[in-house]
Order: structure tokens, then sequence, then C-alpha cells
């Protein structure tokens, strides 16, 4: 039984005045019917790039994208018009993401207006269903998206998106512009749809507290790699990689008694743009040794926890060691 | 049967709602009732012309305005109002149908090559700076003089001429607009090229140009005055505002009126469409709905 979404070494390299920008570089994952893989990552390490290319909203440099047993990655426009009926996305900023010019009804209805084959009664029809789904109330249905703030607006997005009744759904950060207790209604409203409707999604975000809420997987990216995968229980639980060591210090916990050791990363980030061979992330890391100037490999560390780290193993002896000496 | 009564008055009452919005506009309306009123002008010119445009008075030249002759006549002894009232039909037409062409041509290259960017876009752009290069001036000049005299290469002359300021305005909204997320997400949900242009990008875009177009009715009709006084334009004795205006320019110390009616009429035009310009591109946007 193959996965529902798979990809094999994907990559999506950017050419630039300044040379090969590796946005998105080997990366390799699967997802199962009706569950959430969640991408975490800090900004420009190509989170939105792997959902966009995984979308063919931009073409792959190398690498394959299985959906549901099928290599699709490189497929006509006819297939294209297919697949994108079953793949849709939601976006970031509900502001940008809605033509300023339509109406709520006219931007859910454009894609059934596309799709065809319906009257213009079903269309309402189903417009008026799609809002109920999302929770938009209808006397909303000629308001402009301007008139409405930013947790309506991304109600809109995802009807919109939810209209062609796709069955994977790209979210890109889809509550990281909003306010927090509207990012839950939002995420409570995802995870409604995801069981009812049994969708599969891919949740880019760089936001941990929402990212395990949501996950059954996670995928922590660093520079358009990948560097590290685990189910979220396990991935909070036990961080392997030093970069997710690093990212998950980073979490803020509301005890005053509670002091967490911070890892701070010294240095900055280095640049995506034709990145030498081996861990990207050994520049900034506290145990990078020369052997992590050679290229890296996800090995599997326990089960269904990948870590593309060389020192790992050794890393977790001495940590173990440690807390038994102490 | 009902819901079909329900869709057109929803299309009805997207018209009116610009047209509410435009009519809270004090200066828009006043720019469109002035407006309005030239058209009229033009279209009635026969009936409210107390003369004909090329009838002479060869005992009352350059005499000032009078009740005999509301403005005065001219070095021919023409009837000055007579002639700015048949003159509307020259200008307006100049004015109207240049924008037109320059406008359709010019947003068509520009989102062309906005939109598609690329190969497309460099040869398309590199095409206009050589136009540019030569100004619009001398461009419109040596295009009326290759097609020859008359009103309506003129209005060619003038048209082409001013094609590369609507695309060069139109490319820079589309390469701004296309990198929004509503164009990622057309194209996530299977919308073909022209329905994004048309749908999603032509819309946010037009804003400026409305305002562009508006005051490019004015500066045609000044252009087309240049081409008729070094007679390229409008041909003697049909009488043209701009015309006019470069006729009786040798006269303006001792005969002020031969030009300050002609050019008192344009201001008011301009300034008239400038205001309705203004306007209609604020009720045209949702997002200034009040």
């Amino acid at each position: 039984m193959s996965a529902f979404l798979e990809v094999q070494n994907l990559k999506k390299y950017f050419k630039t005045g300044r040379g090969t920008l590796h946005a998105v570089d080997d990366v390799s994952f699967k997802i199962e019917k009706g569950t959430t893989l969640g991408v975490v990552g800090e900004s420009g390490c190509g989170k939105s790039t792997l959902g966009r290319t995984i979308l063919h909203l931009l073409d792959s440099t190398g690498g394959k994208i299985f959906f549901q047993g099928e290599d699709i990655t490189h497929v006509n426009k006819q297939k294209l018009r297919e697949l994108r009926e079953e793949m849709q996305i939601i976006f970031q900023d509900p502001f940008s993401s809605l033509n300023p010019r339509m109406s709520v009804s006219e931007i859910i209805k454009e894609p059934l207006i596309l799709k065809g084959g319906m009257s213009k009664d079903q269309m309402d029809e189903e417009v008026k269903k799609l809002m109920d789904t999302v929770g938009l109330a209808e006397r909303l249905t000629n308001a402009y998206p301007h008139e409405l703030d930013g947790g309506r607006r991304q109600r809109i997005g995802i009807a919109r998106a939810l209209a062609l009744n796709p069955s994977f759904i790209v979210c890109d950060e889809p509550v990281s512009a909003l306010d927090v207790s509207i990012q839950a209604q939002i995420l409570n409203l995802m995870q409604d749809l995801q069981e009812e409707r049994g969708l599969t999604y891919i949740f880019i975000t760089h936001d941990l507290s929402v990212v395990k809420h949501i996950s059954d997987e996670i995928c922590v990216m660093y520079l358009g790699q990948l560097v590290e995968k685990a189910p979220s229980e396990e991935l909070f639980e036990n961080p392997l990689h030093p970069y997710t060591k690093a990212l998950l210090s980073a979490i803020p916990i509301p005890d005053v008694h509670n002091k967490k050791q911070r890892i701070l990363l010294k240095g900055e980030i280095t640049s995506p743009i034709d990145p030498k061979p081996g861990c990207r992330f050994a520049a900034r890391c506290i145990h990078a040794t020369e052997a992590c100037r050679k290229p890296q490999a996800l090995e599997e560390i326990n089960p269904g926890h990948f870590v593309s780290c060389q020192k790992v193993r050794e890393l977790n002896d001495s940590k173990i060691h440690k807390e038994e000496t102490i | 049967m009902s819901a079909e009564i329900k869709k057109k008055k929803k299309k009805e009452s997207r018209f009116l709602s610009t047209l509410s919005r435009l009519k809270k506009n004090k200066m828009a309306m006043a720019g469109l009732i002035i407006v309005c009123l030239i058209l009229l002008m033009a279209l009635f010119a026969p009936l409210i012309a107390p003369y004909g445009y090329e009838e002479q008075d060869l005992a009352h030249m350059f005499s000032s305005p009078s009740s005999d002759h509301w403005m005065g006549t001219d070095n021919l002894g023409r009837d000055i109002f007579s002639r700015l009232v048949y003159g509307s039909r020259q200008s307006l037409k100049i004015g109207f149908l240049s924008v037109l062409m320059a406008s359709v041509i010019g947003i068509t290259l520009g989102a062309i090559a906005g939109y598609y960017g690329g190969k497309v876009d460099n040869i398309l752009m590199r095409f206009l700076d050589v136009f540019q290069s030569v100004p619009a001036m001398l461009m419109s000049i040596a295009i009326a003089a290759t097609l020859g005299a008359g009103m309506n290469n003129a209005i060619v002359a003038i048209g082409i001429g001013t094609v590369p300021i609507y695309a060069r305005m139109t490319r820079a909204q589309f390469l701004s607009i296309r990198g929004m997320e509503y164009v990622e997400a057309a194209v996530a949900i299977n919308a073909k090229d022209p329905r994004i242009i048309a749908k999603h990008i032509l819309p946010n875009a037009l804003s400026p140009m409305i305002v562009q177009m508006t005051m490019g009715v004015a500066g045609a009709i000044l252009t087309a005055a240049s081409l008729s006084f070094i007679g390229l334009g409008a041909q003697p004795p049909l009488s043209e505002w701009g015309a006019m205006l470069s006729a009786g320019r040798s006269y303006i110390r001792d005969y002020p009126h031969l030009v300050m009616f002609p050019g008192i009429t344009i201001m008011i035009t301009v300034l008239s469409l400038n205001m309705l310009g203004d306007g209609l591109r604020d009720a045209l946007d949702p997002r200034l709905k009040n």
C-alpha cells in the first residue's frame, strides 16, 4: 500500500544573480491519508516553497512527487487541472490572498465556475453550504473582504479551498497572521473539517505550539533541508537534532520558577545560495566537528524518528550518560 | 424566475452603488455635469451656435465681445462663440478617441509584458524604450506627417504617441499585483491566464489608469492644438479649440479675446474631466465604500 502523498528527494532551486538558491534541497517524506504533517522552520528555510512545489505552483528542479501512488512530478495540462481539484492551498496572509474587488460569494464561487457543470442556482446553493461549513454568516454574502476581520477572511480562504472538494490541502502558515484567540478558532475549524472530510494536511508554520496542536508528524527544516522528522509527541519529548533542540528550547514556559536552559544559537543563518556540501547547520552548531562537513543523510534513530546528523548517536549517548552521573 | 430577478437586481445594485458613491462626491458630480454639458453642446452645435463656423463678417474683424458676437470675432471676422461650439466636436473627438486608442493598445501591451515577464517583457519594453527616446510631440508630428494631414490621422498620431505611457503604467501595476497571493490562489483553482489578467489583476490595476486617461484627454486636446498649428491637425476652415488657440496667438497683445475664450474652454473641459476621473477612481474601489 503506497502512501497518500510521497515526496522523494524533491529539489527546488532558483537561479539568482549571485548563484543558485537552494530553496528546497533533497527533501523526502510520506503522508498517510487523513493525517497532518507539520513543517516547521525559521523564515526563509523553504517551507512555503516546498508546499508550492508539491502543488505545482512552482516547477520542481528535481526529485519525484507521488500522489495516491501515481507519479505526478511531470504532468500535462489536463492532468494538472484534475490534480488541482484534489490539491488546494490556504494562504498565510488573509489580506493579500483575497481579491479586494470581489465579494465573498464571488470569491467562493470562482472555483465552481472554473470547474463548470453547475447551474447558477446550484452554485449559489453550494456557496451557501460552504459558507455555512466554515462558519460565515449568510449576511456576509455580498460583503467585500476589506469589511471583514482577519479570522473571517481566513474562513473565506478556507471555503475557497474547500469548494472543489479536495482531499489534500497545503496550509501555508494559515494562522500566523491572526490573533491568538482567532488562531484557536481557525485551527479547530480546520481540525473539524479534517475529521468530517478525511482531509490530509501539510501544515507549514514557524509557530511551534500551533504545530504541536495540529500535527501527527512533524518535519523540521533548516535551509531547504529536512533535519529531523518524527511523530509529534516524540519530537517534542525527545528532540535529537541540535537545531530542533535549540528551536524547542525557545518555546516560552509560563512559569516563573521553571527557568529553562535556552540554547542560544550564535552567528547568522548561512546563505542558501550555492551552499557547501555537508550539514548546513554546522556553522552554528556547538557540536560541529570536521565530520559535519560531509553530506548528511536522514537516519532512523528510533522507530519513525529520522534525524540528519552524524553526531546524533554520540550526542544522545553523552546526554544519557550525563543524566546517569547526576 | 425569481432567482433571475434577484440576480439582475444584484448586478444593478452594483452599478447603483458605484453611482451613489459618485453622487456623494460633489467635485466629481460637478465634473460630470460640466462634461455632460460640453457633450450636449457638441451634439447640438448647429442649434446653439448663432453663426456658422466658417461664416465671415469682414466688416467686424477683431471685434470685442458684444451682444452680436458674444465672444467677439477673430482675424477673419468669424464668430468665436460659434467656432468654439462647433470646435467642441473636433476637440472631444480627438481627445476621447486618441486616449481610447492609446489605452487599449497600451494596456494590452503592458499587461502582456507585466504578466508574462521574461523575454516577452524585455522585447516589448526595449521596443517602447526606442519609441520613447523620441519626444512624444515629435513622434506625433512624424506620424501625422507620414499619414498626411487631417483629423483622423491626427487622432492616430496622438494615440500611438502616447501608447508607452499606458503600457509602462500597466506593466508596473501588473508586476506588483502578479505577486499577490490572490493571483496564486487563482492559479491553484485552475483559472486560465486571460481570466487571471482580466478578472484578478486588471480591476486592481485600473485606478491610476483612470486618472491618467482623464488627464490624457486633456493632453490630447493640447497636442492636437500643436498639430493644427503646424497644419497637420484639423484643416481650416474646420474649427478646433487648439487650432483657434494657436491661430489667435499672433494677436494676443491687441486682441486677447482671441485666445482667452478657447483657453478658458479647454481649461474648463480639462478640469471637469480630471474631477470626474478622480471621483470615478474612488467610486469604483469597493474598499472606499461607505
